[in-house]
């Protein structure tokens, strides 16, 4: 294990006191790197005492030769300063280890499912289909984040979790399979679908259905109820702008008012103000330190994989071949990722039929906040009330049955 | 009371208290500085005082980062650049330690005599400086196109033979002769004996060494009759000082059970998470040496197929050295050439003034206990 990785999470007993007004996150950053190295220094000093003081060990050391036993209190104390420093990460860690192949089978679930609500979104965006649970085209953004519970799409099947079997085989392992947390952008995707950007928003694994099943018709169907929402909400937001104009207009002069954001992290700023500011010697030193970064993030990833190839049990694992080394070892880990996606999937699978419907805390579940009152709440409120408002402005039903 | 004696209050973990402690003033002072600045004011003038405070706080973090690591990283880049001539320049000197082998098989078998060499142990001394050896025949071009061409060979060494033990006669011919030697004949001793047909001085008599053993063991049978006496003493005395055993801090079996008998439940977990029992034989060096030169490549290093990941790498991390190195010959030969035609002599490595002079001390040894055994065989002192 790289205890790099851990260092930094040092226990929270030992961070010092909030900050204050005037301090800023550096200062108590490195406030707090000071008492941690003052907690490993008395920590340290506590361990030799103990072990030079109390009975049960000064009794059994007596046996030995007295100059080793000297080196053994030093070696052991600073031993024990790491273990308990990196210890309590470590545990985390491990824990994690154990419940990942559990994970990755419910993104693969998860996968699965969305592509079923991806292609339902479609149908219903053109007007083809009605689904309970779904009003307005964000209702899709909702279900996006509870896909696991989602009720408009049939749960997942043992023919589906083989297709998706199929897909792990058979493409690429030069990226993760789940690199992907936007399933449901429907606009983006279809920009990327037509290749009218660099194809970013096209998930691997809709676009392997898509080949596989023909589904990228559902693709080609037009944005029927997209179109409409879009029109009612200009109307309420035309009609805000007239009812508002005052106060918008205000808005708009204290913000021209307003001193501009220095985005010191663009255009060579930082770079620029060195050159102007700073010594020759200086600079050459920012230049290699910027070199050495630069590496570091390339090499960061394949690292890391390097590490988890390590620390798999076993030896003789084939290698992925590649034209580098970097590519290699991260497609080495990622096949190795599926095969314990793919043996572990009978029990996860179980587990996800245990729990169907359910909205349950599922092995890698994230919780967003942002929706935590249900789908009629927050944006999905505002968003109807929006629609609801344009449709009475254009003299229709204050509904959403259009 | 409080031990005050500064040596003895220091632990391992003193100087990173200090070193954090001075990055909190580093950080302050940097900040300070900066918003002392009339540039930064300026900036304040025309933009939001939060993002220029965003700024300030940015820019003293990486100076801080700059300042630590910069020196280093410069330093690395240098060392970086060298590495590969360093390396070739290494594989001359191999050119030259087998031709002084072969040298040393024929002066053993006594065909042939060099000024200067007394000793089979003055070869090792011309180990150390194999480059300014007055004896062996200058590098030619067809000899670094024969390393080059060992280099691209499937036999090359994966492991650096490093500079010492090319001329350990006993361990190479042992490992010629026999397949269980202690260590492995070279690789690039076998692929110059294939090439040149230099494999027949391995078959040479060793007249010389067989004589200076000779001549040690009657010396040495006869010294320990002489001082019999002071030999028990010496060894009642040893049997006398502290007999009780070491505690090692390295053993993990002892480590585990340590820890089980006087720790707590935590401690054992902890200990066993941060691979605190794992010994220095489960450390995979070969993969950490791979994994540095990879690191380090300043260009694509492609990884074939292989049935084993960790191999797979190390093959590839090898072929990528002996390609930067056979890149570097010809400026290391150029390099060489240039010393020898110039008659600057090669620097000598590790220079250790104190070592060199055990050595001449230890050669004055060896050569007064030949001549002792030689009168003690009733023969002249003088020849050896």
């Amino acid at each position: 294990m790289q205890l790099c990785y851990f260092y930094q999470n040092y226990p929270l007993t030992n961070r010092t006191p909030a900050m204050t007004d005037k301090e800023d996150f550096n200062t108590k950053y490195l406030r707090d790197r000071t008492t941690h190295e003052q907690w490993k220094e008395e920590f340290y000093r506590k361990t030799v005492q103990e072990l030079q003081t109390e009975e049960r060990f000064v009794n059994y050391f007596k046996q030995f030769e007295p100059k080793s036993v000297e080196t053994f209190i030093k070696n052991y104390a600073s031993r024990k300063v790491i273990w308990y420093d990196v210890g309590e990460s470590m545990r985390k860690y491990r824990k994690s280890k154990k419940t990942q192949w559990q994970e990755n089978c419910f993104k693969a679930l998860i996968h699965i499912q969305q592509k079923k609500l991806f292609d339902a979104q479609c149908l219903w965006r053109a007007g083809k289909a009605k689904f309970e649970g779904i009003d307005i085209c964000y209702d899709f953004k909702y279900w996006d984040n509870h896909i696991i519970a989602c009720p408009v799409i049939p749960p997942v099947s043992q023919e589906e979790i083989d297709f998706f079997f199929r897909y792990l085989r058979e493409t690429s392992f030069e990226g993760p399979f789940d690199n992907r947390i936007l399933f449901q952008e429907h606009d983006e995707i279809l920009k990327s679908y037509r290749m009218l950007d660099d194809g970013w928003a096209y998930i691997p694994w809709y676009r392997f259905c898509d080949e596989e099943l023909g589904t990228y018709s559902y693709l080609e169907l037009p944005d029927v109820m997209g179109e409409k929402e879009e029109f009612y909400m200009q109307l309420h937001r035309d009609d805000y702008q007239k009812k508002n104009r005052k106060e918008i207009d205000e808005r708009n002069a204290a913000y021209l008012e307003q001193l501009p954001y220095l985005s010191y992290y663009e255009d060579n700023f930082v770079e620029n103000f060195i050159k102007e500011n700073e010594s020759p010697a200086y600079y050459r030193l920012y230049v290699e330190h910027k070199r050495f970064i630069q590496k570091s993030d390339r090499l960061d990833t394949p690292q890391y994989h390097l590490g988890l190839l390590q620390e798999i049990p076993g030896n003789f694992m084939p290698v992925e071949p590649a034209d580098d080394w970097t590519i290699a070892v991260s497609a080495t880990y990622e096949r190795y990722r599926r095969e314990c996606l793919m043996e572990e999937m009978p029990r996860a699978y179980k587990l996800y039929l245990k729990h169907l419907g359910e909205d349950w805390n599922y092995p890698g579940k994230i919780t967003y906040i942002s929706d935590a009152e249900g789908r009629l709440a927050g944006l999905g409120k505002l968003f109807r009330d929006m629609i609801i408002n344009g449709r009475v402005l254009n003299n229709e039903p204050a509904d959403l049955n259009y | 009371m409080e031990d005050k004696d500064p040596v003895n209050n220091e632990t391992p973990f003193s100087k990173d208290v200090e070193k954090a402690r001075l990055k909190e003033k580093m950080y302050a002072e940097i900040v300070e500085e900066l918003n002392a600045s009339s540039r930064i004011q300026e900036l304040k003038s025309k933009y939001t005082i939060s993002s220029v405070d965003d700024f300030i706080s940015s820019y003293a973090s990486e100076k801080m980062r700059v300042l630590e690591w910069g020196p280093k990283h410069v330093k690395w880049h240098e060392e970086e650049e060298l590495a590969w001539l360093e390396k070739a320049a290494d594989c001359l000197q191999e050119i030259q330690q087998k031709k002084l082998f072969d040298i040393q098989c024929m002066w053993r078998a006594d065909k042939l005599d060099l000024e200067g060499i007394e000793l089979c142990d003055d070869f090792t001394f011309w180990e150390r400086d194999v480059l300014n050896c007055p004896f062996i025949p200058l590098i030619t071009p067809d000899e670094v196109d024969l390393y080059i061409s060992y280099l691209q060979s499937n036999n090359c060494e994966d492991q650096e033979w490093g500079t010492t033990n090319w001329q350990n006669y006993d361990d190479i011919k042992d490992a010629y002769a026999n397949d269980d030697a202690d260590i492995n004949f070279p690789e690039w001793y076998d692929f110059y004996n294939g090439r040149k047909g230099t494999g027949v001085y391995m078959l040479y008599p060793d007249i010389r060494g067989d004589k200076e053993d000779f001549y040690t063991r009657l010396y040495q049978r006869d010294y320990n009759r002489k001082h019999r006496a002071d030999i028990k003493e010496q060894n009642s005395v040893s049997e006398n000082v502290e007999k009780r055993p070491l505690l090692f801090s390295y053993d993990s079996d002892h480590l585990r059970w340590f820890i089980s008998t006087f720790e707590d439940k935590e401690t054992l977990e902890f200990a066993e998470l941060v691979n605190g029992f794992r010994s220095l034989d489960d450390y995979d060096m070969e993969l950490d040496n791979d994994k540095s030169l990879l690191w380090d490549a300043t260009e694509d290093v492609p990884v074939l197929p292989w049935h084993d990941w960790r191999e797979a790498l190390h093959r590839s991390a090898n072929l990528y050295k002996r390609s930067k190195i056979i890149e570097a010959m010809p400026l290391a030969y150029q390099s060489y050439k240039m010393r020898i035609s110039t008659g600057i002599p090669f620097e000598l490595e590790s220079h250790n003034k104190s070592f060199m002079e055990l050595m001449a001390f230890l050669r004055v040894e060896q050569k007064n206990k030949i001549k002792q055994g030689r009168i003690l065989n009733g023969e002249l002192p003088d020849e050896i």
